[in-house]
């Protein structure tokens, strides 16, 4: 079937379908779920399991609740092996498949959390996963999965929605956000700093993107989290913000910070994962797009 | 929504008006069918505080009562309380959120939505390109996030409030309704 037919017939059917959206308090910020399909009680339900899923990456990742996956790891992990959720173990497997292709840069176990509970005292390679989900550490150190579990939540809401018979629709959880389905969205990126002028707008279908931004010595944004480059232990400074757009959130949230840290050196990276980046300056009217194996720099 | 107004604009004053985007999620009949799909009957049973109840709720909540009431149906089925619905209202980074919560008879939280989410856009409105997009529209002409106005990516928008706010419909709870 040619293309415009098919394009056509989609045109014909988007204008019978229903379209829901819901937005709900979770993960620190305001998840909205758009969602389009045929019946209205069938998208409901479905953004009804589309939310509890982003409920039990919070309810298992939150590092401020003893009784998370993560708070139980950080007091016991140390001391003997602790069985996790199949989803904890998996997001710990892809965080140590980042830490080993950065050399360390992204480290789950160097956070400002992590850093302000207690001196740094071992590395990611300290954790050490078995294949029945038991976690032991080698060390007595501390995890903060707050730079990926954000990304991996909205790829179990995604997932949920795919496989309740969703058509297509957006997972948003305050910026990080992944598109599916035969539509395409445009979403904005800015600078935390209002006042920069420089923005892009990109287009997505079916793909994520995600944005990570470091304000120094801005007061008003004393909220943002820093970026601690894993290797040397520094913050990363300036005024400056990585959004990147991968096939999943969670590849897209992880690979915003290591963009952060390493600039141009994560090209390599980015390709590895047909990713793209767009880095805004926030003291300049300046942005970079990362993509393959070139940099290019705008003035806007 | 006038008594809406009423409740809010004495304690909160004049809010500026900064150029804003809205998205309506849900109307409070559409919540209330959401959140209470097996409830026939939504009873009104809208609290006005007296001083003493403010000032518990305070102390239970420790935080400042902004509200001078909060608007409260009971969930019935067959004329059996199966909870409560309860619209609250907090600030966001600038403008009102309204949300809702549903608490189970016994008074835990079994699900917050967002009705209305507003908020205003900060500097770069300054951009022509920006300002471009809300050629056109008026403020009766129903827009929303990706619906003509573009998604943003990069300001991560503290949901801190609505916790608050949470905390302190929980203790409105504990003083006027248990």
């Amino acid at each position: 079937m040619s293309r415009k037919v098919s394009v056509a017939s989609w045109q014909l059917m988007k204008s019978v379908l229903s379209k829901i959206r819901r937005a709900r308090p979770l993960l620190g910020t305001f998840v909205e779920i758009t969602a389009q399909g045929a019946d209205e009680s069938c998208l409901r339900a479905a953004i009804d399991k589309a939310f509890a899923a982003v409920c039990t990456v919070h309810r298992l990742m939150n590092f401020h609740d003893p009784k998370s996956d993560v708070g139980r790891m950080n007091e016991k992990a140390a001391k003997r092996p602790i069985r996790v959720h199949p989803w904890t173990q998996c997001v710990l497997e892809a965080a140590q498949g980042f830490s080993d292709k950065t050399n360390g840069v992204l480290d789950v176990t160097v956070s400002p959390l992590t850093r302000a509970s207690r001196s740094g005292c071992g590395s990611w390679s300290d954790i050490v996963l078995s294949k029945d989900k038991y976690v032991f550490f080698l060390r007595p150190i501390l995890i903060d999965l707050g730079g990926i579990a954000k990304g991996f939540a909205v790829d179990r809401a995604t997932e949920a929605l795919v496989s309740a018979g969703v058509t297509g629709g957006v997972v948003n959880a305050g910026g990080d956000l992944r598109v599916f389905g035969p539509d395409s969205y445009t979403a904005d990126i800015r600078h935390p700093l209002d006042l920069a002028p420089s923005r892009r707008a990109i287009t997505l279908q079916d793909r994520a993107l995600a944005t990570s931004a470091v304000a120094n010595g801005q007061a008003d944004f004393a909220n943002l989290t820093p970026f601690v480059d894993g290797r040397t232990g520094r913050v990363v400074s300036g005024s400056l913000s990585a959004s990147v757009t991968a096939p999943d959130c969670m590849t897209a949230d992880a690979l915003t910070k290591a963009v952060l840290i390493m600039r141009d050196e994560a090209i390599p990276l980015l390709r590895k994962h047909q990713a793209r980046a767009i880095l805004l300056s926030g003291n300049s009217a300046e942005w970079e797009s990362l993509r393959g194996n070139e940099t290019r720099r705008y003035k806007t | 929504m006038s008594h809406i107004a009423r409740w809010l604009i004495p304690a909160v004053g004049i809010i500026v008006p900064l150029p804003s985007y809205a998205v309506q999620y849900l109307s409070v009949p559409a919540a209330q069918k959401e959140c209470f799909p097996e409830c026939d009957q939504f009873m009104a049973a809208h609290i006005r505080f007296t001083p003493a109840q403010s000032q518990a709720i305070e102390a239970r909540s420790g935080q400042k009562e902004l509200l001078r009431g909060q608007e409260v149906w009971r969930a019935l089925k067959m004329g059996k309380l199966q909870g409560y619905f309860i619209v609250d209202y907090v600030i966001g980074k600038h403008l009102v959120i309204d949300y809702a919560i549903a608490l189970s008879a016994a008074g835990t939280v079994k699900q917050v939505e967002i009705l209305d989410y507003r908020e205003s856009y900060g500097g770069e409105i300054r951009s022509p390109d920006w300002r471009k997009q809300f050629i056109g529209k008026t403020p009766q002409s129903h827009f929303a996030l990706n619906d003509g106005i573009t998604n943003i990516s990069g300001a991560t928008l503290s949901s801190r409030h609505v916790t608050e706010g949470v905390r302190r419909v929980l203790a409105t709870y504990e003083v006027c309704l248990k």
